[in-house]
């Protein structure tokens, strides 16, 4: 990646951090965990511009690929995908969260085609999981999956396992980088940055031994 | 209000692109209705959902307002608003079992701002009620309801009654009478399908009479 796309990532990291999409303090997880910080990609349809943003940064790394349609992740990347769609004219289409129970109970929404590339966008990844269940819809209806594309790699192994199943990740910034570049612009202290390397190694091995418990008890 | 040559463009995109689709005639066909509406579809036509978010523009930017509010259903259309005009925009999403914890109203707001809601259409009487319900239940004022499609079975009319402003760029009879005036549908058609949408219409207001009683 050249200087310029350095550039603009270091802006949006440090506009992410102004809006509060990236916040500081004790968050209460829904494992019970405390966190040290919080990211709320949900936040940027708030901030047009910031949106855009991130959309331009995502659409460096996305211009490289090769594929037929986007496919937005509920919630936090959908208006992402939509930003990226309409600046640059590719269509977009996404996996409901939710099944309607009336009507036309179709998963998948938008217009597509039997055996057309699609390429994932999603706001984080951490440990994969819920990537893989973007995934499962969009293979039974007979779509491509190559690349997933992420904004934040939490670094919890989710990258990974991604690669290891076959597909192509794509982490546009992790959080690794994003603690590097608020404390190189004063925006936390040393102590902050090391708490949250500490949090996310911690998440990190409790996640490798949930991972091992698992694989034992199905052997 | 929408011009002429704006109306008529829309209804040839929704028609074209298959958002709006009539059954054919003599069509052998499995449901009631003699149309079919998809408007998600539209969220697959960039330069079509930029249109129409431009329609929604020029009917919004005359009013008051703080922030757009978008269902979790239809968050593209929203969005597009948003990033054309450059308006805040929040969005609703949809209950959660399970996590109380979780917000009802997802974006950056305050208790007082004014909203304005933008939706595809009103699909369910309840659920439009229940979003405006959710958004005031955060403190936030509405300001109106804003439709592209209004099929003109009287939801509308309910959600006013209700002392809301709702309005809808398009009916479905306007696109009827367009559709006709450009020969996709015969006379026949036409008065088949007028029919069919008074009847509708008064199971609408049956259905919602019973409700009330």
């Amino acid at each position: 990646m050249d200087i310029h796309d350095n550039l603009a990532k270091e802006k949006m990291i440090l506009e992410l951090y102004e809006v509060r999409a990236i916040d500081f303090g004790k968050f209460k997880l829904k494992s019970g965990a405390i966190s040290p910080y919080y990211m709320d990609m949900r936040l940027l349809v708030s901030f047009p511009h910031l949106l855009q943003l991130v959309a331009d940064v995502i659409w460096e790394r996305l211009r490289l690929l090769s594929f037929d349609l986007i496919v937005g992740v509920p919630y936090a990347a959908l208006p992402i995908a939509t930003a990226i769609s309409l600046k640059h004219n590719r269509p977009i289409i996404f996996v409901r969260k939710e099944r309607k129970d009336h009507g036309k109970g179709k998963i998948i929404e938008g217009v597509f085609h039997i055996g057309q590339h699609v390429v994932i966008i999603d706001d984080v990844i951490s440990d994969g999981e819920s990537k893989l269940e973007t995934v499962k819809p969009l293979q039974e209806e007979n779509l491509v999956v190559n690349d997933i594309i992420v904004l934040v790699d939490r670094g919890q192994g989710g990258i990974e396992r991604i690669k290891q199943l076959g597909y192509r990740p794509h982490a546009i910034t992790t959080m690794d980088e994003i603690l590097k570049v608020l404390y190189k612009h004063h925006r936390i202290s040393k102590e902050q940055m090391d708490e949250c390397k500490v949090f996310i190694k911690e998440m990190n091995r409790a996640g490798k031994k949930t991972k091992h418990q698992k694989a034992a008890a199905t052997a | 209000m929408l011009s002429t040559d704006k109306k008529r463009e829309l209804i040839i995109k929704l028609y074209e692109t298959g958002s709006v689709s009539l059954q054919r005639a003599n069509e052998p066909s499995l449901q009631k209705a003699p149309y079919t509406i998809n408007l998600r579809l539209l969220n697959s036509y960039p330069l079509i959902l930029k249109f129409v978010a431009g329609l929604f523009g020029n009917e919004l930017k005359s009013r008051m307002f703080d922030l757009i509010a978008g269902p979790f259903t239809d968050i593209p259309l929203a969005t597009t608003i948003s990033l054309e005009f450059n308006w805040p925009m929040i969005f609703v999403r949809e209950e959660r079992k399970g996590h109380g914890t979780d917000k009802l109203v997802e974006g950056n707001f305050q208790p007082e701002q004014g909203v304005i809601v933008v939706d595809d259409e009103v699909e369910d009487v309840a659920d439009a009620l229940q979003l405006l319900g959710r958004l005031e239940g955060s403190g936030l004022k509405i300001v109106a309801l804003f439709l592209l499609l209004d099929r003109g079975y009287g939801s509308t009319e309910t959600i006013r009654k209700k002392g809301y402003q709702c309005e809808a760029i398009i009916t479905l009879n306007d696109i009827f009478i367009e559709l006709f005036q450009m020969n996709k549908i015969s006379p026949e058609q036409l008065k088949h399908l007028t029919e069919y949408l008074a009847s509708e219409k008064k199971e609408f207001l049956l259905r919602q009479r019973m409700e009330e009683s």
